[in-house]
């Protein structure tokens, strides 16, 4: 099977798309073929190749596309792609003997559309649809077949993605420290699903969803470098909430179209922007104030937001509203990218579309699991709403042919295996004495995100046992620590007690460990109580020496910034932060909420903060919570981290879900009523209508009886 | 005023920011003896650019991205804090700087943003004007009223020195900031912030002339 990976191929779509079909219809072998794939910076501008089939029968076989019937000048730009795929190839050490490559390279041209074909003398060949299988067949791969390997993981080398530059020097070999800096080096490269991410291109939308740490941001700022390397003159805007993400994709995309086009990226076409966005220069611009701008109507910003359509659906109120005032979206970009979508409302991505020049070139990146907010993304039919027709506007298809419209990361480069179930199994509350929190809506996403279905079945009703398995779970992020290493509980007393343990196992880290200060942060998972929080373990550090970064909005999440400061940080700031050693604070805020919502809601919080770490994780708390939360932890821990529980049915399912939904408008709607009945009776304490002793005395004869149940 | 009770004032102000959460970033303010016994209090590379003459944001900029501050608030406003003495341990000159973030809004702006880590609390279309404050004691410049010994300057406009009773220690300087533009943070944590620091001697520099015009008096 030739397994086609569809890249930009604009320029030339016919011939692509006949090349593809040619192929993979006709050839009895193996291999990928390439799509406007690889680009390659060379010292006269990028050279964009059109088309390349490794395989291993036929070997390296590159192809230049014509679309009409006028071959010009096609040995010299055979002579041209071969020597710069030699150039591109000859780094690597597996792939030569000496100083030559173990393999030809070989350049067809192919014109689909020519009927008579030129003579042309070998190396240069020319080929139509009638004969382009038999010239193929006629290349055989001659290596030895672990050569084969070398050369589709370096043509699948999208880049580097090395992250320390920072020099790490660890004295002792089997400090922390020491593991740390083994772990980052074997994270060096994409894998084949990710680097196939970044190439598929679709003309419509794409989807793309992943775990935590499955390389989803690298993925979309690796997309725009190589789109627009292959399309300079699209404008492009990338998007998402979190602020400090922005450097981020700013230097990614940086380096990322340095490495493949030589030249740095038009930062005219392309637009790295907050979701919502003010007034104020291009710096403090965002995706929902452009389209206010453009299409004039009324910008609202997130106070006025809040007035007109209340606490929590402000970003979704001010994005609907903008869409119906606008009748005729004008279409401001080519394409755009959205990260962290599950922390969007849908009417933002609904708004992002309508902003789109056809065929409306949309990718969006999420991980269910990690909504901070509460609200699941729908699919995608339901997401962008219908037409005209009352049809959805867009559907992802299934078939094949094309590109994948539908991409998961199923591979986790972050979380150890033990680390990662327990964030589901506690995010999911499997092992929770009342049962479920939430599930996944689809079955199959189980498997998609990386587990293996080992006993039982994923139908309702019946037990199922998950694991995950050493493919998506890399062993070498686990096997550096023992698993009581890995990931720990601690249950205190108070708050200071807390604080004081924190901060001697952050001088141990530091002093004894060989941790540097960035390797780790410190995450308070309830925003309220931030502020609060880490105010006191930030100033006992600093008396001892150790500084310490608030994570916030005048702060960046790239690494590169916070040399020699602990990170301490809320949970909307902690996404695009990570480090080897993650604490997390006050986790008793996390084992419920006040209904099955909200209880969902501070789930998915321990959840994100979980999976911040690249190797341990400390989870601190207080309470009776905390036992709860001990507690899961323990039966996940016996059952060798696997998540072993009774798959929901259908009904049950269900109810999940409507319990969700209506609860929180009961819920709501009973807090509100109490909260105007209790300010009318501190009104009537003021005017001395109520007795205040009274009162006093009859609440603590009800905390007494309500303390004894 | 001497060398020891500065930084002090300097650690402890520092402390106190810290347990209200108001600095998000610092550092510990360094001390060198220079040749012939002079002692610097707060040298850090990259602040002599807070004097050039460039556009605002690009002075923030730059001092932002090089650390070039002893702390940063919480809004991104910029904290430096500059003293000398003679090898006598007399006061010979001191910088204080306050540089708000052109970009991000102040806490004013956009409370529920910094006090609840409010995700897109920092869209807001109020914009209050910004403008740095600097207190300079420089009595080795001495004009009489045109250049007082120890001066205010807002706005980096050239020609500002509104005169100042005397030299200024860094609580008093800190908490001038920390009340006049971050009052709701100085209000939560009011007891925390209004503990006496350890004790400066107040002096005063005015001259007679200087009294005449409009001028400002300092606290402790």
């Amino acid at each position: 099977m030739i397994e086609v990976i569809w890249g930009s191929a604009k320029e030339k779509p016919i011939s692509s798309r006949s090349l593809a079909e040619d192929l993979s219809a006709n050839l009895a072998g193996d291999g990928y073929l390439y799509l406007g794939y690889p680009i390659i910076g060379s010292p006269t501008g990028p050279l964009k190749l059109d088309a390349l089939l490794v395989s291993p029968n036929f070997g390296l076989v590159a192809f230049d596309l014509v679309e009409g019937t006028d071959l010009g000048e096609f040995s010299a730009r055979q002579d041209d792609i071969a020597s710069m795929l030699e150039v591109r190839l000859k780094p690597y050490a597996g792939l030569k003997t000496r100083r030559a490559l173990k393999f030809d390279i070989n350049v067809v041209t192919y014109a689909p559309a020519k009927a008579h074909l030129p003579d042309a003398e070998p190396p240069y060949f020319v080929a139509n649809r009638a004969n382009v299988g038999a010239k193929v067949q006629g290349f055989n791969w001659a290596a030895e077949a672990g050569v084969f390997q070398n050369l589709v993981a370096a043509i699948q080398v999208v880049t580097s993605i090395r992250a320390g530059k920072q020099k790490r020097e660890p004295k002792k070999a089997d400090s922390r420290g020491a593991k740390l800096k083994r772990v980052e080096e074997s994270i060096a490269n994409l894998d084949q699903h990710q680097s196939q991410a970044v190439i598929e291109t679709v003309e419509g939308v794409q989807r793309i969803r992943g775990l935590a740490g499955s390389g989803k941001t690298i993925v979309l700022a690796l997309k725009v470098a190589y789109l627009h390397s292959q399309n300079p003159s699209w404008r492009i805007a990338v998007t998402f909430n979190t602020r400090s993400l922005k450097e981020q994709f700013r230097r990614l995309i940086n380096n990322f179209t340095i490495e493949q086009t030589g030249t740095e990226p038009d930062w005219e076409c392309i637009d790295i922007m907050n979701a919502w966005g003010g007034p104020g220069g291009r710096e403090r611009d965002g995706v929902y104030h452009r389209f206010c701008r453009v299409n004039e109507v009324p910008f609202l910003d997130f106070g006025a937001a809040k007035r007109k359509f209340g606490e929590g659906k402000e970003f979704a109120g001010a994005c609907s509203e903008a869409l119906s005032a606008a009748c005729h979206p004008v279409a401001l970009y080519d394409l755009m990218l959205i990260d962290e979508a599950q922390d969007l409302p849908i009417e933002f991505l609904r708004l992002c579309y309508q902003s789109l020049s056809p065929p409306g070139r949309l990718v969006y990146a999420y991980d269910e699991l990690q909504s901070l907010t509460g609200s699941a993304v729908p699919p995608p039919e339901e997401l962008f709403g219908n037409g005209a027709d009352g049809l959805p506007l867009v559907r992802l298809n299934q078939e094949e042919g094309g590109p994948r419209q539908d991409i998961i990361l199923e591979k986790c480069y972050r979380n150890s295996r033990p680390l990662l179930a327990t964030a589901h199994a506690l995010g999911f509350g499997i092992y929770r004495e009342r049962g479920l929190v939430q599930i996944f809506d689809q079955d199959t996403l189980w498997t998609d995100v990386g587990y293996v279905v080992e006993e039982g079945e994923l139908s309702g009703g019946q037990p199922v046992t998950l694991a995950r398995t050493p493919e998506t779970s890399p062993r070498f992020l686990e096997d550096h620590s023992s698993p009581d290493d890995l990931i720990q509980f601690h249950k205190f007393e108070g708050s200071a007690d807390q604080t004081a343990w924190l901060l001697k196992a952050i001088q141990a880290d530091i002093h004894e460990q060989e941790l540097r200060p960035e390797d780790i942060v410190v995450i308070n998972p309830n925003p309220l109580t931030t502020q609060r929080e880490v105010g006191p373990a930030r100033q006992q550090l600093f008396a001892i020496d150790i500084n310490s970064e608030l994570a916030g909005v005048s702060t960046s999440a790239d690494i590169f910034s916070k040399a020699g400061c602990v990170t301490f940080t809320g949970i909307f700031r902690a996404k695009g932060n990570e480090a080897g050693m993650v604490y997390i604070m006050n986790a008793q805020d996390c084992a419920s909420g006040w209904d099955k919502t909200a209880t969902a809601l501070n789930r998915n919080r321990l959840f994100t903060a979980i999976t911040r770490s690249k190797a341990w994780v400390r989870i601190l708390g207080i309470g009776p919570n905390m036992d709860l939360l001990i507690q899961e932890w323990r039966t996940l821990k016996q059952n060798e981290y696997k998540l072993r529980f009774n798959y929901p049915t259908d009904e049950e399912k269900k109810l999940l879900r409507v319990i969700n939904k209506e609860m929180r408008g009961k819920g709501w709607t009973r807090r509100k009523a109490m909260r105007a009945q209790r300010d009318q009776l501190l009104q009537a304490v003021e005017r001395g209508e109520v007795d205040v002793d009274q009162l006093i005395l009859e609440l603590e004869n009800l905390k007494l009886t309500s303390g004894k149940k | 005023m001497s060398p020891d009770s500065v930084r002090k004032q300097i650690m402890d102000l520092i402390d106190r920011l810290l347990i209200a959460s108001i600095s998000v970033k610092q550092f510990t303010p360094a001390i060198r003896t220079v040749e012939g016994g002079a002692i610097q209090i707060g040298g850090r590379p990259g602040t002599a650019i807070a004097m050039r003459d460039i556009a605002y944001e690009d002075i923030y900029r730059e001092l932002d991205s090089h650390d070039a501050y002893h702390v940063k608030l919480v809004d991104g406003g910029l904290l430096l804090f500059q003293y000398s003495f003679r090898p006598d341990r007399s006061l010979a000159q001191h910088r204080l700087a306050y540089f708000p973030s052109p970009v991000l809004p102040t806490v004013e702006e956009a409370p529920t943003l910094y006090e609840k880590d409010e995700l897109y609390g920092d869209i807001t279309a109020r914009r209050l004007v910004r403008f740095p404050v600097r207190f300079d004691y420089a009595p080795d410049e001495t004009v009489d009223v045109l250049h007082p010994a120890s001066h205010m300057t807002l706005g980096q406009y050239e020609s500002c020195r509104i005169p100042v009773a005397g030299p200024i220690g860094p609580s008093s300087f800190g908490m001038f900031i920390i009340r006049n533009f971050y009052f709701r943070a100085y209000k939560k944590y009011k007891n925390n912030f209004d503990r006496r620091p350890v004790q400066i001697d107040r002096t005063e520099t005015i001259s007679a002339n200087e009294r005449r015009v409009t001028h400002i008096v300092h606290g402790l």
